[in-house]
């Protein structure tokens, strides 16, 4: 058993032990964690507020299963339910709450006088019920789905709605209602109690099955309200459902016969009801006197759909064909009194259900265009909202093709929209403002998970969308969701708000799931990992590292494809490397690579047979596979993909870094053209970089850095030679590129954004930003559409990304990317920066094959360009640019000693050996001592400042200081420092010693010193391994002066004295050993406490 | 405002309980986080995600003792945080040292074990109930709270020696009923 446990099994201790041990905060620690607790609460401020805006969508989760059973629950009650209130009002009404208000608790507080006012379902004020329940709202909110999910009356026209608590939702399971007044049924459901609109039940059941029934094995499930004290409820078990006529006043009940469905009645006479019976398709009339039920619907074709009314002693519904219960129906009545079916000619319209309202009627024609109001008699059809000119919100658009008039009040008419399986999706239409309110509710392909969260991956909200794009598709680490972009710099991701400025560091896992350190593959439109997991809408679970998020993708995953290769030339352990996707038109290709483990070594010698490939994908527009090949991967550099929509074509290029020009080298295009389409591609011959291929012209930069084009076979140069490219776009006819600035150390010189307008007779090149960066700047590419492109561009060197408008030529918007937390925090590690900066420091300094300015370019990035580090390494050029003459360098020892933090500047020192083989063969070890001096500079330490000493050179001079060196002996190992000034050593004190006061470490009494080197003086009570450094052993005299012990006791002691000549042995303070001096300083003091030993 | 209130501004859905909930726990939240995080940026936004923590679990939740509940959820927010961010790493509180004194009561860590942390604290909770009061106020504040030991001994009005003492003499007790219970 680990520690670790014992403190995690610590989270199990009673509440109670907990709440006793409470520590108390005294009134100055208060009033300190106060002030803290303060600066925190203005954090807390934006930070709740947004998050909970975020929350709206975390909570709202539900299993395909329960939606299922959801939407079935809710084709079925739209299918069956006109439930009657008595004399013709029908289903949507007002509950009118016949219980009296709870006085109120009598706290003066008037927010707690608001609160409650709330109602059980966490609103306020009275409660409208549409559909029993299925729909309701009050002063704040709408609730679905019998109250479980919500969302708030404030809402715009789209409204995401969200999931209520557990504990909530169970409560909601034992809540009836008769459309009037609300219950409460018993955990068993055997009872049934009145309750109010806080929750407050009665503590007599109005009714319970066993006082008043001889069923068993049945619970309550409904009720409907006959008249003032007259109920029937509705009770289902094993054996299905059962109905009880129960007369409250005089506590007489009466039951049904098996068989009846408590799916809406009508009261036709004091002894008789018409209900929905039989598997929903017939209506049928039950007789209480004579317990005999009579299907009424006998006569009509099909079955019963949608809704039914009764109007006049007629029943008005629509029936469906019985041989194709999809075939849309016939609206119609049947005269209850004849029971003889006519119909109602609709057929123009297209109508097949309905929701009604009193005595009107509403219903979708035409295709479900159109949402119309109208009599039973269909007399006056008047169109209340029309969807096919309507402004429908994306979310809603693909799925508007099924749509079920559900309910509806005077208020409001709902309609359900059959969804996707992973969305619910419902329809408000406010018949007073004629706006139609839209609902969905996101849904997950998880079961029942707890504690989901539906912000998207990053934490924010939105769909997640690539930020920029350029020719060859879209950047893979940088995106944007409703509220934030998200870039991806240095294995760490950055959120930044949508109008710019300083970004903050997102954690490495968020709601628990990991954010992926590689970017994300997108066409687009899909956002997916790179092992195919779909994140565009972001949900993600605790303990799962990344989980689909829109009920799938349209692409293959690993798995999938897997079985789609080729057995011949795939083995199952073969490595499946996604490399992009893209939208081609309507169709969807994927770019991978494979790779057999088991072959991958052979891969430098045989490229042709270590067992590499390309695979190639097409998809048509629903992801359906409509083609795959392969091609054998030879050992060459993959540049990226270029897709010609129009021609439904796919070109990559290899042997160079696509758009990055390299003189001299020669890039290789092809095409992969979409099944049906014919490989006809004349690939330019003297491709150095590309560009893109823009309405049949392949633009591209050749081997002199000119820009060329080709089309129809024929090469031409658009502009010679512009200077060294490192990035290039086409946009609207226009070529943007980066060049480079041409000489390193030119100080003039930087980095330039330039354009070409092709559309010119004599292009000619355009600056339109240069920056102050030099071998810093990326091109990502460009935002926006029509006239409002930006380009982007990433200053890696200043750390910001760059939104220009072109034509204007000005900075339109700026992410600055703050110090990498991770970078920082392994930087933090001085240890790993100085062994890097040490290693490239060497690399320079013994220029191995004349490689003066490669090296320096590798250390500058380890210096402080305002360092007197820099300085000296870059006057040293001249020194250094001769071919040393030695064949081969073995690096030895490098360590790294004594780290001195202060504030933002470190200084450490390093000893570096290694051992250089000479021409003749011979080898000469060389032993280095470095003192760097670092500082924090954007983030990262940077060397400011070095000191140098060589196996040649071990002096510095103005020290007097001999270099560090090894000792050791049979019982010991150290270090020696030989100083020849002794009067440059001096004694520093902790400051004021006893019980009351720490120690200090020595590192840092050397570093307020300015110490050169620092050691130990002795040591300090340290009783049961607590001791905290304060109270040294011996005596302690400094500058002459006693600081602790006593005068007259003997102690050993080392120290100097004033004329600086070192003293050791047992002596008192007062003894000097030596007759011409006191002591100066002795050499016991204060040490480090054992918190911070190491 | 007591208790009960601020709950029921939870259950109304109410913004005011995050507001409220700070205004009256904020200062105890920021001790325990900062305790174990040793880090005021931190442990303020550890606070944040406390407040935001206690939005999303109540309603359901409907702790009884809600001073206990939030400091579980804040210990356990800090205590994830400390994990995910290698907290110790970067110079944090209590815990390198609270972990280290542990180990006198576990045994050497030789054997991969499964512990069910439910069933070793809930041996914890008895051997809690086993000491005099101050002895697990003591006990609870250093590896709970994860309180330092100078703080403990100024709550308590008593010298750290005697903390760290009656500490570790705690410590030896819990290792023989860890012992007897079978986990070491």
């Amino acid at each position: 058993m680990k520690p670790e446990h014992l403190l995690d099994a610590m989270e199990y201790i009673s509440a109670d032990y907990i709440a006793e041990a409470k520590p108390h905060t005294d009134q100055h620690n208060e009033s300190r964690v106060e002030q803290q607790a303060k600066s925190a609460a203005e954090t807390v401020t934006v930070l709740s507020s947004q998050q909970k805006s975020q929350r709206s969508g975390k909570d709202i989760t539900m299993s395909n299963r329960s939606y299922g059973q959801r939407i079935l629950t809710g084709v079925i009650a739209a299918a069956a339910c006109a439930v009657f209130v008595g004399g013709g009002i029908f289903i949507a009404m007002q509950a009118r709450q016949n219980r009296p208000e709870t006085a109120n608790s009598g706290n003066e507080n008037s927010g707690i006088e608001e609160i409650n006012d709330r109602n059980f379902l966490g609103g306020q004020g009275e409660i409208h019920i549409m559909q029993n329940m299925e729909i309701m709202y009050d002063d704040i909110n709408y609730y679905f789905g019998c109250g479980h999910y919500v969302a708030p009356r404030s809402s715009e026209s789209l409204t995401e709605m969200h999931e209520v608590g557990a504990e909530q939702s169970e409560f909601l399971t034992h809540v009836l209602t008769d459309d009037e007044q609300f219950y409460y049924t018993d955990e068993a459901c055997d009872a049934i109690y009145r309750m109010d609109k806080s929750g407050r039940r009665e503590e007599k059941p109005l009714f319970s099955i066993s006082g008043y029934t001889d069923w068993t094995n049945v619970g309550i499930t409904s009720i409907d309200r006959l008249g003032d004290d007259e109920y029937v409820i509705w009770a289902s078990g094993d054996i299905g459902y059962r109905g009880c006529r129960f007369n409250a006043a005089t506590k007489e009940a009466d039951a049904m016969p098996d068989g009846a469905l408590p799916l809406g009645l009508y009261r036709e006479s004091d002894d008789s009801i018409l209900y929905r019976s039989g598997d929903y398709n017939e209506i049928s009339r039950y007789t209480f006197s004579t317990k005999e039920s009579v299907p009424v619907t006998a006569g009509i074709r099909g079955r019963v759909n949608g809704e039914w009314i009764v109007r006049n002693n007629q029943l008005y519904l629509v029936s469906t064909s019985a041989k194709n219960p999809d075939e849309n129906g016939t609206y119609g009545k049947i005269d209850l009194a004849t029971g003889v079916f006519s119909s109602i000619s609709t057929n123009k319209y297209g109508f097949y259900s309905f929701t009604t309202d009193g005595d009107k009627i509403f219903g979708l024609v035409n295709d479900d265009r159109e949402l119309v109001c109208t009599d039973p008699e269909w007399t006056s059809p008047e169109t209340l909202y029309d969807f096919s000119t309507a402004e429908i919100p994306e979310r809603f658009r693909d799925e508007m093709n099924f749509k079920i008039p559900f309910c509806a009040d005077e208020n409001y008419v709902c309609i359900i929209v059959d969804a996707r399986s992973d969305c619910m999706r419902e329809l408000l239409f406010d018949r007073k403002s004629g706006k139609m309110l839209y609902f969905y509710l996101p849904m997950s392909d998880e079961e029942e998970t707890e504690e989901t969260d539906n912000t998207n991956i990053f934490g924010g909200t939105g769909a997640i969308t690539p930020a920029c794009m350029n020719n060859t598709g879209y950047s893979s680490f940088f995106f944007r969701d409703d509220t934030c972009y998200y870039v991806l710099n240095g294995g760490q991701w950055y959120r930044f708000a949508l109008e710019g400025g300083s970004g903050e560091p997102l954690p490495d896992r968020i709601n628990g799931a990991a954010l992926p350190d590689q970017g994300f593959l997108t066409d687009g439109e899909n956002v997916l990992t790179y092992n195919l997991v779909p994140v565009n809408g972001g949900t993600s679970y605790p303990d799962v590292d990344v989980t689909p998020v829109t009920g799938g993708s349209m692409y293959p995953s690993i798995e999938e494809i897997r079985t789609m290769l080729n057995p011949d030339t795939h083995s199952a352990e073969d490595f499946i490397n996604p490399v992009s996707i893209h939208r081609v038109g309507d169709k969807y290709f994927m770019f991978l690579r494979t790779e057999n483990p088991e072959k991958l070594e052979a891969r430098a010698e045989n490229p042709e047979e270590a067992g590499t490939y390309k695979v190639f994908i097409w998809l048509d527009k629903n992801g359906n596979l409509l083609d795959i090949s392969e091609e054998k991967d030879p050992l060459e550099e993959f540049g990226g993909c270029f897709t010609d929509a129009e021609n439904e074509h796919v070109y990559y290029w290899c042997n160079g870094a696509g758009d990055v020009q390299h003189p001299g080298q020669s890039v290789t295009i092809r095409e992969i053209p979409a099944p049906g389409r014919t490989a006809d591609y004349q690939a330019p011959t003297d491709c150095a970089g590309f560009c893109c291929i823009s309405g049949g012209k392949t633009l591209y930069f050749n081997a002199n850095g000119a820009l060329c084009g080709m089309e129809d076979g024929r090469q031409s140069i658009l502009c010679e030679g512009p200077g060294k490219i490192t990035g290039s776009i086409v946009l609207h006819d226009q070529v943007y590129y980066i060049e480079q600035a041409a000489d390193y150390y030119d100080t003039s010189d930087s980095d330039r954004l330039m354009m070409l307008n092709l559309g010119a007779d004599s292009p000619q090149p355009v600056t339109i930003y240069e920056s102050e960066q030099k071998n810093e700047v990326t091109l990502l590419g460009w935002t926006g559409s029509g006239n409002r492109n930006e380009i982007v561009l990433m200053e890696s060197g200043a750390h910001r990304i760059l939104f220009i408008e072109p034509k204007s030529k000005t900075i339109t918007g700026e992410l600055k990317i703050p110090a990498d937390e991770t970078a920082q925090e392994s930087n933090a590690d001085l240890e790993m920066v100085a062994q890097d900066t040490t290693r490239a420091f060497i690399d320079f300094m013994t220029n191995k094959n004349d490689a003066t300015f490669e090296n320096l370019n590798a250390l500058d990035q380890y210096l402080s360009k305002d360092g007197s580090a820099h300085q000296k390494l870059h006057d040293m050029v001249s020194d250094v640019t001769w071919n040393n003459p030695y064949d081969a360098r073995a690096d030895k020892e490098l360590t790294v000693s004594n780290i001195r933090m202060n504030g933002d500047t470190c200084t450490c020192d390093v000893h570096f050996d290694y051992e250089l083989t000479l021409n003749g063969g011979n080898t000469q070890e060389y032993s280095n001592d470095i003192t760097w001096t670092f500082i924090q500079e954007e983030g990262f330490w940077k060397a400011f400042d070095f000191s140098f000493i060589s196996s040649e050179n071990q002096t510095v001079s103005d020290l007097n200081i001999e270099g560090l060196s090894d000792v050791s002996g049979s019982t010991f190992r150290g270090k020696l420092l030989k100083i020849k000034d002794p009067s440059r050593v001096t004694l520093g004190v902790s400051g004021q010693y006893g019980d009351a006061y720490e120690g200090r470490l020595v590192k840092d009494m050397a570093a307020e010193h300015g110490a050169f080197a620092a050691i130990n003086a002795g040591g300090f009570a340290d009783l049961n391994g607590v001791g905290n450094g304060g109270t040294p052993l011996g005596i302690v005299i400094a500058q002459g002066k006693l600081l602790w012990g006593d005068l007259n006791e003997t102690t050993d002691v080392v120290g100097f004295d004033k004329d600086n000549r070192l003293r050791a042995g047992s002596m008192t303070g007062k003894q000097p050993p030596a007759p011409r001096s006191t002591v100066r300083a002795s050499c016991r003091t204060a040490g480090s406490s054992r918190r911070n030993r190491d | 405002m007591n208790d009960a209130d601020l709950l029921a501004l939870y259950f109304a859905r109410d913004e005011r309980a995050s507001a409220e909930t700070f205004r009256r726990f904020g200062g105890y939240c920021y001790t325990i986080a900062h305790n174990i995080l040793g880090s005021a940026p931190d442990s303020e936004e550890c606070v944040n995600d406390v407040l935001l923590r206690l939005w999303e679990k109540i309603p359901p939740a409907k702790p009884d003792n809600f001073y206990a509940f939030i400091a579980a959820v804040t210990r356990n927010l800090a205590r994830n945080r400390c994990r995910a961010e290698n907290a110790q790493k970067r110079g944090s509180g209590e815990i390198p040292l609270a972990l280290d004194e542990l180990r006198d009561c576990t045994g050497p860590d030789t054997v991969e074990q499964e512990l069910d942390s439910r069933a070793l604290g809930s041996v914890l909770d008895d051997f809690l109930g086993t000491l005099k009061k101050e002895h697990r106020i003591m006990f609870v504040q250093r590896y709970w709270y994860l309180c330092p030991v100078e703080d403990i001994a100024e709550e308590l009005g008593i010298s750290k020696s005697t903390v760290t003492v009656t500490l570790m003499r705690t410590r030896r007790k819990l290792r023989i009923y860890l012992e007897k219970e079978g986990f070491l």
